[in-house]
Order: structure tokens, then sequence, then C-alpha cells
């Protein structure tokens, strides 16, 4: 057995002369690096994130009223637990991940307030996902696609409350948002409402009126050569200037207009790739079977769009939600914006690698679990070959 | 016009840049009449079925189909097209829907039949053509011969008065020609109006009423399947016939 992989290191790494110098000096340099590195992870003080870490995740959000964001989160888990159902062949280990990770974290902190909702979340998951089991596949879906309908109005409405003397959920400004939860508002709308924006713009694009093309067009190409920050910034300093002084919109949403635009942009022109490459036919079998060119559109041609540009876009959406991090630039504290902050503060000025590290953790946990999930998706949808 | 007349075209032109694909169409088609279109490649055969449901659009004479000319109104366009149904060489299914759902969705949507009613016509047809237990696959899953099968029901199941068939046979392997070729067999000899493209002389000897030889844009010759076989007229027509019976 020992002789086996013996044989197997040296005809993968000592076969020739040259690739035993490669491996050598690949391991010198290694041993190196991953020495200094680990030293490092050790010695430092890890108590930078601790301590900080109400305000990573959500920013000055008062405390009291954290258990809306709770709900928020119970009624997202509930939801995926719902979706999951509807994946081919019932779970595997990505959503298997996503609903144990919530308790494994939970056990790991020592908060005993966080652990328990992190808990409940796990339940709520495990729940959803049992309770869409027990459900007729078509009811499933009709669940699952109202629930994420109305999740973004229910996110803000939760989130920011509304004003009032005796209200049960206190306004909470904008200014207040901050940290992983503000990075996760902005990064979900503008994906939705950027990818609606592109959908029409493409479909403006294709139209056939001069119009509606040549506005797509402009809108598109115009915003294509803009760098994102300078829309950013022309959002935050110049909208208020062209809209009349009785609409004032908030920083946030000033932001977020800029980052929707800018993405809606290319995704206008990923989802046009997608129409390109749908052969002709499919138009023609449509319109030869008297389908009105909106159901020929609806039923026939954009799911099968859709489908194909998905790993497009994935990669735009993991994209958008590392771009939101530039919105730290005009004064927002999302995650980045808050690590800022802590870095700002004497007592912990020297520890803000610690804090960068735990950010691209954060990150990289996001955008892996996007591009995991859109990969489920896609086998799901894969009507060609269902057994596979 | 005759009441059992159901295409008229007079004098009908089409051009796609400088090239003159129709040139000069005239052809009645009587209801029921089964007329098989013959022709070498680019000879316009093609483009003249899909004229019919304004796939293509003539520029030039008349088009008259179940006594609704054929214009630039979409309420006639429409009233025409639902008189038509229309096999394509390359099957067009939709690959996203079942076979099942690839039948039923123009009757739900566009006829607005109930869905009980569409599934039960659906599964009517698909016994008619032979794969009613692949009801629930997807067109991806089945052969060239099946979706082909697959695809006449779907255009039969928005009953047309009239069926084009554009080179159904074409994209398909020897095995397979022979299942498609009976249900079509079977189609025409129910009474049902077919315009067929194809090479598929057996086919036309079995079952047309009348064959039409198109070249450059014209139709050159026509007649019964024995004239148009036994003593061809044209030199081109001859020329053709010669090439295909030799392959």
């Amino acid at each position: 057995m020992n002789r086996k992989y013996l044989f197997w290191v040296k005809d993968n790494f000592f076969n020739t002369w040259y690739n035993t110098i490669i491996t050598v000096f690949l391991c010198l340099f290694l041993s190196k690096t991953l020495r200094a590195l680990s030293e490092w992870l050790f010695s430092s003080d890890w108590r930078v994130i601790p301590t900080n870490i109400k305000i990573i995740l959500t920013g000055a959000y008062p405390p009291d009223q954290l258990w809306r964001i709770w709900l928020i989160l119970y009624f997202a888990g509930l939801m995926a637990g719902l979706s999951f159902c509807l994946l081919k062949k019932g779970l595997k280990w990505t959503p298997l991940l996503l609903i144990t990770a919530p308790s494994v974290i939970a056990g790991l902190i020592s908060n005993s307030r966080a652990s328990i909702s992190l808990l409940i979340l796990s339940i709520v998951q495990i729940s959803g996902y049992c309770i869409g089991k027990r459900m007729r596949k078509k009811a499933v879906l009709v669940s699952v696609f109202s629930g994420w309908t109305i999740f973004i109005p229910l996110m803000y409405l939760l989130t920011s409350g509304f004003s009032g003397p005796d209200s049960i959920l206190p306004l909470v400004k904008t200014n207040l948002w901050g940290g992983l939860l503000l990075s996760m508002i902005i990064s979900i709308t503008s994906i939705i409402l950027s990818f609606i924006t592109g959908l029409f713009l493409a479909l403006g694009r294709r139209s056939k009126l001069p119009v509606i093309r040549y506005f797509s067009i402009a809108v598109i190409e115009t915003v294509r050569g803009v760098p994102l920050i300078t829309l950013l910034f022309l959002g935050y300093l110049i909208l208020p200037l062209a809209l009349p002084s009785s609409m004032t919109l908030g920083v946030l949403l000033r932001a977020m207009s800029g980052i929707i635009l800018f993405h809606a942009a290319y995704m206008a022109e990923n989802i046009r790739g997608g129409f390109q490459g749908l052969s002709k036919t499919q138009y023609e079998a449509a319109y030869a079977m008297n389908f009105s060119s909106f159901q020929s559109m609806v039923l026939i041609i954009l799911p099968q769009v859709i489908k194909n540009i998905i790993p497009v876009l994935v990669n735009s959406f993991t994209g958008m939600v590392k771009d939101t991090s530039l919105i730290s630039i005009i004064g927002l504290l999302d995650l980045v914006g808050i690590s800022t902050a802590i870095a700002a503060n004497p007592e912990f000025m020297k520890d803000s690698q610690q804090t960068l590290l735990f950010l691209s953790l954060i990150y990289f946990i996001l955008c892996y679990s996007i591009s995991r999930t859109s990969r489920k998706i896609e086998a799901s949808m894969n009507y060609n070959n269902r057994e596979i | 016009m005759d009441d059992n007349t159901i295409i008229k075209c007079t004098d009908m032109h089409k051009w796609f840049g400088d090239f003159h694909v129709l040139n000069g169409i005239d052809i009645e088609i009587k209801r029921g009449e089964v007329v098989v279109i013959l022709g070498p490649s680019g000879s316009g055969k093609s483009t003249f079925i899909r004229t019919l449901n304004n796939l293509e659009e003539h520029q030039k004479g008349k088009l008259i189909i179940n006594n609704i000319e054929m214009s630039h109104s979409i309420k006639n366009i429409n009233a025409i097209k639902s008189e038509i149904g229309m096999v394509f060489q390359s099957f067009n299914l939709f690959p996203h829907y079942t076979v099942l759902q690839n039948i039923t969705l123009a009757p739900i949507w566009v006829k607005k039949v109930s869905k009980k009613e569409a599934h039960d016509n659906a599964m009517e047809l698909l016994r008619r053509v032979g794969i009613e237990d692949q009801a629930d696959k997807y067109p991806g899953q089945l052969s060239g011969g099946q979706q082909q099968r697959v695809a006449i029901a779907r255009s039969l199941a928005m009953k047309p008065e009239i069926m084009l068939f554009d080179e159904p046979t074409s994209a398909l392997d020897p095995e397979m020609i022979k299942e498609v070729l009976d249900v079509m067999i079977e189609l025409a000899r129910s009474n049902m109006t077919l315009l067929v493209v194809t090479h598929e002389i057996g086919f036309a000897k079995a079952v047309a009423d009348r064959i039409v030889f198109f070249d450059s844009g014209r139709i050159i010759e026509q007649g019964s399947p024995e004239d148009i076989f036994n003593n061809p007229k044209e030199e081109r027509t001859k020329l053709f016939l010669s090439q295909i019976l030799e392959s």
C-alpha cells in the first residue's frame, strides 16, 4: 500500500530531472510561506472579531430591534427549505450544508441569544423542507414563487419599520443599517432589480419600434462606457440636483440606483447573447402555432434563454455582490465600510488584517453558495438528459 | 372562386435581396387535396409553403386561403394561420416542455381550450401517431422519428384544415423515415389538405393527388403522379427525376 503511494509520488513529481527541481523549489517555497502565514494566524489577536461581530453583521442597527432581522432570516430559511424540495434527487450536500451551517456556527459561538436564534434558523429550514415534501409539487412551486416575490418588500418593511408613536415596528433610519445586513440588502435588491431592468433593456434592444430600440441602445452603451464608481458618485451628487426639490432620495437609494443601472446594462447584454444563441426555428415554431408574440416570449423563448445563460448570470450576480463594497466610498457602512471604521478605532488599529480576512471569508461564503446553488438549479433544469 | 378551393395563389412574387425566389406562382388547391411539391434545392418550394402561413411574406401577387386574403391585417393573418399546421424539417419541438405539454400548450393558450380537453385530445393524437407511452418524456429523450411524430401531433392539436410539411423526413435516419411517412399516409387518407415538400418519391406515388414541380421560383410542371413520373413533359423534370431516382 505504502509503496503504491511512493510510486504515485515518483511518477507525478519526480519523473524527470526538471520536474524534480520544480518540486523541490515549490516545496521549499510553500513551506516558507505557509509557516509565515500560520505563525501570523496563531500569534495575532483575534478578539477584534468577536468584540465587533455585532457591528460587522448589522452596523448600528438598534440591538433591541434585531429580532426583526432574525424574522427575515427565518422567512428566507423557510423559503430555502421549501425551494430545496424542488431540486431533483432531494437534498444534496450543498443544501445540507446551508441547513446545518447555522447550527454549527451556533455551537461555536458563546453568545447564547445568537446561538439560540441560529438553531431556530436551522430548525425552520428543516421544517420548510419537511413541509414541502408533504405538499403537492405544484403547491410547493406556487408557494416558493410567491414567497420569494414578497421577500424583498417584506425585507424592507421589517428592516426599516414605519414611524408613528405606538408603532410595533419603530422606524429604523437607513443610516443605522450597516455591515453584512446592508451589504445583503443592497446585493439582493440590485440582483433582482438589475435583472428585471436588464431584461427590459434587452427586449427593448430587439424591439421593432425604433424609439424603444434606440433608447435601449443609448442607455446600454452609455452606462457600459462609464466606470461603476463614477455612476455611484453621479447618483450620489447629481441625482438630487436633477430631481425636483420636493423629492429627496436617501443616500442608500441613490447609491443603489447607480449600481442597478450599471449592472442592468451588462445584464441586458448577457440576455441579448442568450437570445442570439437560441435557434431561430423556435420562434418560427411558436409563430406557426399562432402564439401571440407575448405568449411566445414568455412560454417558449424566455425559459430557454434564461436556462442557457444561468452560468453567465451567476457570474454577474457574484460580481454584483462584491461590487456592493464600493458603496463604502460614498460613506455607507457596509461590510467594507464597517471594517474601515473598526480599523480607525485606536483600540483595534493594528488588527485591520484580521478584520479584512474575516470579511473575505464572508464574501467568499456568499459568492460560493450562490455559485453552488446555481449549479444545482442548472442541473435540475437539464431537460435534455433528465436521468443524468 | 370555387367553394371547394382552399388555397388560391395568383402571380405571387418574392425576392431575397436580388434573388428572385418566387417568380410568379399561380396555383389553386382544393379542399382535401394532397399535393407533393418536388424540385431541386433553391427552387423556392420551401419558401412557397412558408408564405402560406406568413413565415415569409410575399411581395407581389395575391394569396387567398379559405376565402381570406393574406394581407398586412393581423386579423386576417391570424385567421389564416389558425387553419394551418406546419411540420418542420428539424422538428422544432419546445425542448423545455414534455411531449404532452408540447401538444397541449397551444390549444390551452391560443385556443383557450380547457386543460382536461386539451390533455384528452393530446393523448388521442399521441395514440394516433403511435407514441402515447412517451407522453411524459422530454423531446431530447426521443429519437428523431418519434420527435417528428410528436411535431405532427402538436400541429394536429390545433385542428387545422391544411397541413404543411417542409421536408419532414430529410433530417431523419433512414430507418426512421418509414414511421413518419406512415403517419403522413394515414393523414393523407383522412381527407385533410396536405402540402408536402419532400424527396420521398414512394410517398408521392402512394398518396399524392397532384405533383407540382418547382424550378427557379416557378411551377414548371404539374399533374397526377402517373403523368409526372411516367411521362414528364419538361426536360428539367426529367433530369431531376432521373437524378433522384438514381440515388
